[in-house]
């Protein structure tokens, strides 16, 4: 089978490309700070965040668009940003190789 | 965004934006293509927030986050080029400064000179007041240490010591649950210390429980700590002393011996009390060698008691109890001595325990000690005051000569506008030339104060370390400061001559944009004022010396040669005496250790002819002497007869002084009787056989006393009336002393220079008032020098033209000056009552004062005239005598 290198992520990033794909269309720094802290009950700051899209972003695993401007950012549009495919790829991954060992752990006990 | 948590706070103000600084920050760093979708969300979140947040918190929670931004993925590709285009032109405008000041050099110098003087004062009391307030807190445990004080009141004498009785110590442990141990030192004096044949005078001997060094953080080197001075004849050594008397051997053991009178065993080394400590000791012997110590009465003030309290104990509480000490024990010991307690408290006798605590000690004035010399709080605020003072004056120089010269590179600052210089570079050129020049000051500074040590040390009497490395945190302010006072002195330049239009500036008319001086005026009337109050003070303080030293003191202290501890001698003493009389050099001589300067002292109750129940007994001095301590001192006798070896009734018989007799309130003196204790239920009357002329035997800040002098012997010193060869007088002394005593060192003094000695503090002060008024004045007249030199070159013009109308050299130097000499008088104006004000409360201390006449202030006055005329003719003669062509010529 042809795959290319694998690519590892940690596992804020993996959080915050769920997060991405949780959000959908609305997916945005803030936004995905916010999800994060609700959903995840963690305590992410804005600029920690940032930085894990833009990695992110550079590995290939989402990519941006900006548009959406509104009043209360002062006219500022947002950068939103959408898991790839090899983002996709990536987290499937990662899910297949969580499950089977849960189901070695349950099967042991 | 509403929500029900907020109900409390409906009204919150939201109306308000995020910090500008915040937004231009993140914008300066980071790069344009994340810089629109960062700030969109950190506006989002700041909008959110606004609900939750007052104003003030959500702004500061908008800089965290855009601080938290600062990282490398978000900042722009240039952003280090640019901070170097910045460095660049820091190097420019370093270059530029340093051209300029070298340029300019006689107004640099002045300025430097000045700050640098203002500067080196600042370090050098820094370091003074630093040393002072480090008094005591080598004492880990320094802040459960207190003193026991008395304040009391007792036949009719105050009372307020800093020793206590034996008892309180051991009472207050057993009593009070505060207390977690105590310990009592008591001052040995003056000993001779031998070891086999090394002998010594030493001064530092102390007495102390075995809990001192639980109390005080001494290491102790050699020994157990615990049982160093459990043994009655024990003795503890500083490393200093151990050294000195054993070298390198083991002093463990070894016999000293003090006096020839009393031996001790070494049993241990401590490390050298740190200097600076409210005591010295280089020997600390047992006090379980006093025996009865413990039961050292109430009312006595023999021992200083410190006590260390637990740890989280209050001191509020044992304050509280300390009345219970008199109440319970006190009193009732006073009572078995057969007096009616409760009429003496009905007739305002009382007795107070008090605690110091530590840190108060060094500073500790008014209660009666005589460990270590402290220091008066009052002289750490003078200092403080005038290293501000110095500071502010060398400041405002610093300001008034930059101002003044910029207004002649007003023509540089157009040029610089014309070839296309934007006004932010201008005002960092100028900025960037001020703290250059002082910080070339500070560091000039930091030389000065090496070069000025000594001589404040003298004026101190005292020397200290002084550490630059322990006062990081000072070095930090000081150059935080220094950099700020260059930046203020420079903002005048910078900032008003960078806005000038070129057009206007090169065409000349700067004279008229700069015309406005009266904030100069005024800065240099400040500054002439602060120097007028130290001159006025000095002079003022110079004037009460020399009064003190030249005021007629009852007895004549010229020629008197002191020789210490004759007791030494034992029987021998009189024998030196006699032999001492044999040489013709050798008027009188007399042996007594009462003497008119520093030295022993004793008091007694008198009553007047015998009556139990005079209302006035008052304890007066009571001094032993000889037949001859009238005559070798010279001390008139008014009344009566001195002692005669004729009459054997002398013996109970009294010379009282002139103070003694009107307290007495006798008219003649001579027949009457004065009685005192003699011992338990025993008194005994002594006739008045004589009364003398009073004369002073305290320093003039206190009243004479009544004085009561008896036969006797009491050879602390013995003085004699030198007349001739004084070195030769000197010699014949050693020797003799020599030759009756060889192992004993010898030593002497002489009257005057005691007399002298009472004065240290004054003449430490005047030393004070000198210095800084000497660089009040010279940093004053810096300034003043820099103006003139502007004032005259701003005039070159007019000088020239009226020189033409035939104005005389005189005329041109009055027409320079007089502005100048108007500005000094009003500081005169100023100065004067402030200095009236203060002088006025100094001598207000002394029993015998000068007048504080209007000399000192036309004095003063005359002086600060003078010395600004002078400074300010320089330039005015300079002016006056350049050739009107060549004036008339410029520009």
């Amino acid at each position: 089978m042809m795959t290319s290198k694998r690519e590892n992520i940690g596992e804020l990033e993996e959080l915050v490309l769920l997060m991405v794909g949780v959000l959908g269309n609305n997916a945005y720094g803030n936004a995905v700070v916010e999800e994060i802290n609700s959903q995840a009950d963690r305590s992410l700051t804005l600029s920690a965040v940032h930085a894990v899209l833009l990695r992110l972003e550079k590995k290939g695993l989402l990519e941006s668009q900006v548009g959406g401007a509104t009043k209360e950012r002062g006219g500022r549009r947002k950068r939103f940003f959408s898991v790839t495919g090899k983002g996709m790829k990536v987290l499937e991954d990662i899910k297949h190789t969580r499950n089977r060992l849960w189901n070695i752990i349950v099967e042991t006990n | 965004m509403w929500k029900p948590t907020n109900m409390t706070r409906p009204f919150r103000n939201i109306d308000y934006d995020p910090p500008v600084s915040a937004k231009t920050f993140l914008y300066w760093f980071c790069s344009a293509r994340h810089f629109e979708e960062l700030e969109g969300d950190l506006l989002e979140r700041f909008e959110t927030r606004k609900l939750e947040y007052s104003k003030f918190i959500n702004q500061f929670l908008f800089w965290i986050e855009v601080l938290g931004f600062l990282r490398p993925v978000f900042w722009k590709n240039n952003l280090f080029e640019n901070a170097l285009w910045g460095l660049t032109m820091f190097r420019m405008n370093l270059k530029f400064a340093i051209r300029n000041i070298y340029k300019n050099f006689f107004f640099s110098s002045m300025n430097i000179s000045g700050l640098a003087i203002g500067i080196a004062c600042v370090l050098l009391i820094f370091f003074y007041i630093q040393n002072e307030l480090s008094y005591d807190k080598f004492n880990e445990k320094g802040d459960r240490i207190y003193r026991v004080l008395v304040d009391g009141q007792f036949s009719g004498n105050n009372f307020k010591e800093a020793e206590s009785g034996g008892i309180v110590g051991p009472t207050m442990l057993k009593d009070f649950p505060e207390v977690e141990t105590f310990v009592r030192l008591d001052e040995w004096g003056i000993y001779y210390v031998r070891y086999e044949d090394t002998s010594f005078k030493e001064n530092t001997i102390i007495s102390a429980d075995s809990t001192f060094f639980d109390v005080f953080t001494v290491p102790v080197l050699v020994g157990n700590a615990n049982d160093l001075l459990t043994n009655p004849t024990s003795v503890a050594i500083s490393r200093r002393a151990a050294e000195k008397y054993f070298g390198e051997a083991d002093p463990t053991g070894k016999p000293l011996n003090f006096d020839e009178r009393e031996t001790y065993y070494v049993s241990g080394v401590f490390e050298n009390i740190p200097k600076n400590s409210h005591f010295e000791a280089d020997f600390i012997i047992s006090n379980a060698s006093r025996k009865n110590i413990d039961q050292d009465g109430w009312t006595n003030n023999n021992y200083y008691t410190y006590v260390l309290l637990r740890q989280n104990a209050s001191i509020k509480s044992l304050e509280a109890k300390m009345p219970g000490l008199m109440e319970n024990y006190g009193w009732p010991e006073i009572r078995q001595f057969g007096l009616d307690v409760d009429k003496l408290l009905a007739s305002g006798v009382y007795w107070n325990f008090l605690l110091q605590p530590l840190s108060d000690f060094h500073f500790n004035t008014e209660y009666r000690h005589s460990l270590k010399p402290t220091t008066d709080i009052k002289y750490i605020y003078i200092f403080g005051i005038i290293a501000i003072i110095i500071l502010l004056i060398a400041s405002i120089n610093f300001v008034n000569l930059s101002t003044a010269k910029s207004a002649g590179r007003a023509k540089e600052v157009g040029i610089k506008k014309v070839i296309g210089s934007v006004r932010g570079e201008l005002i960092n050129q100028f900025l960037t030339e001020s703290v250059v020049i002082s910080l070339i000051s500070l560091v000039i500074a930091l030389f000065l104060v090496e070069l000025l040590k000594p001589i404040f040390f003298e004026i101190l009497g005292s020397s200290f370390e002084i550490s630059y490395l322990d006062n990081l945190g000072f070095g930090i302010a000081l150059v935080t400061l220094i950099i700020f006072v260059g930046i203020v002195a420079g903002s005048f330049p910078a900032f008003v001559l960078s806005k000038f239009l070129p057009v206007v500036v090169l065409r000349g008319n700067m004279q008229n944009a700069m015309k406005k001086g009266w904030f100069r005026s005024s800065l240099v009337v400040f500054q002439f004022s602060t120097s007028l109050v130290l001159i006025i003070g000095t002079l003022v303080v110079f004037n009460q010396l020399e009064y003190m030293h030249n005021k007629n003191l009852g007895y004549d202290k010229e020629r008197l040669l002191i020789i210490d501890d004759p007791y030494i001698l034992g029987d021998k003493s009189e024998i030196f005496k006699e032999r001492m009389l044999q040489n013709p050099s050798v008027e009188s001589a007399t042996i007594s250790g009462y003497l008119p300067v520093d030295s022993y002292r004793g008091n007694n109750g008198f009553w007047r002819d015998g009556d139990m129940n005079d209302p006035k007994i008052r304890p007066h001095q009571r001094w032993t002497i000889d037949y001859d301590y009238f005559s070798t001192l010279d001390i008139k006798i008014v009344e009566g007869r001195n002692f005669l070896k004729e009459f054997s009734t002398d013996k109970d018989a009294i010379i009282i002084n002139r103070a003694c007799k009107e307290y007495s309130e006798w008219n003649e003196a001579v027949g009457h009787s004065l009685m005192r204790g003699t011992g338990q239920n025993e008194f005994t009357s002594y006739t008045v056989i004589g009364v003398v002329e009073d004369f002073h035997f305290q320093s003039l800040r206190n009243e004479i006393e009544p004085i009561v002098f008896q036969l006797g012997k009491h050879d602390g010193y013995a003085t004699f009336k030198i007349s001739g060869n004084l070195p030769a007088v000197l010699e014949y002394a050693e020797n003799l002393w020599k030759e009756l005593e060889p192992s004993k060192p010898f030593s002497f003094q002489f009257m005057d220079e005691a007399y002298n000695k009472e004065y240290k503090n004054e003449e430490s002060m005047l030393s004070i008032f000198k210095y800084f008024a000497f660089l009040a004045v010279s940093v004053g007249c810096l300034g003043l020098f820099g103006l003139s030199a502007f004032a005259a070159e701003k005039r070159t013009k007019e000088i020239g033209i009226r020189k033409v109308h035939g104005a005389r050299i005189l005329n041109l130097i009055y027409l320079l000056s007089r502005e100048f000499a108007f500005l000094v008088v009003i500081a005169i104006v100023v100065a004067s009552p402030i200095a009236y004000f203060v002088m006025d409360g100094w001598l207000e201390g002394y029993a015998y004062r000068t007048d504080l006449g209007a000399g000192s202030f036309i004095l003063a006055s005359a002086i600060a005239l003078t010395i600004s005329l002078l400074t300010v003719s320089y330039h005015a003669i300079k002016a006056s005598l350049l050739n009107p062509v060549q004036s008339l010529k410029c520009e």
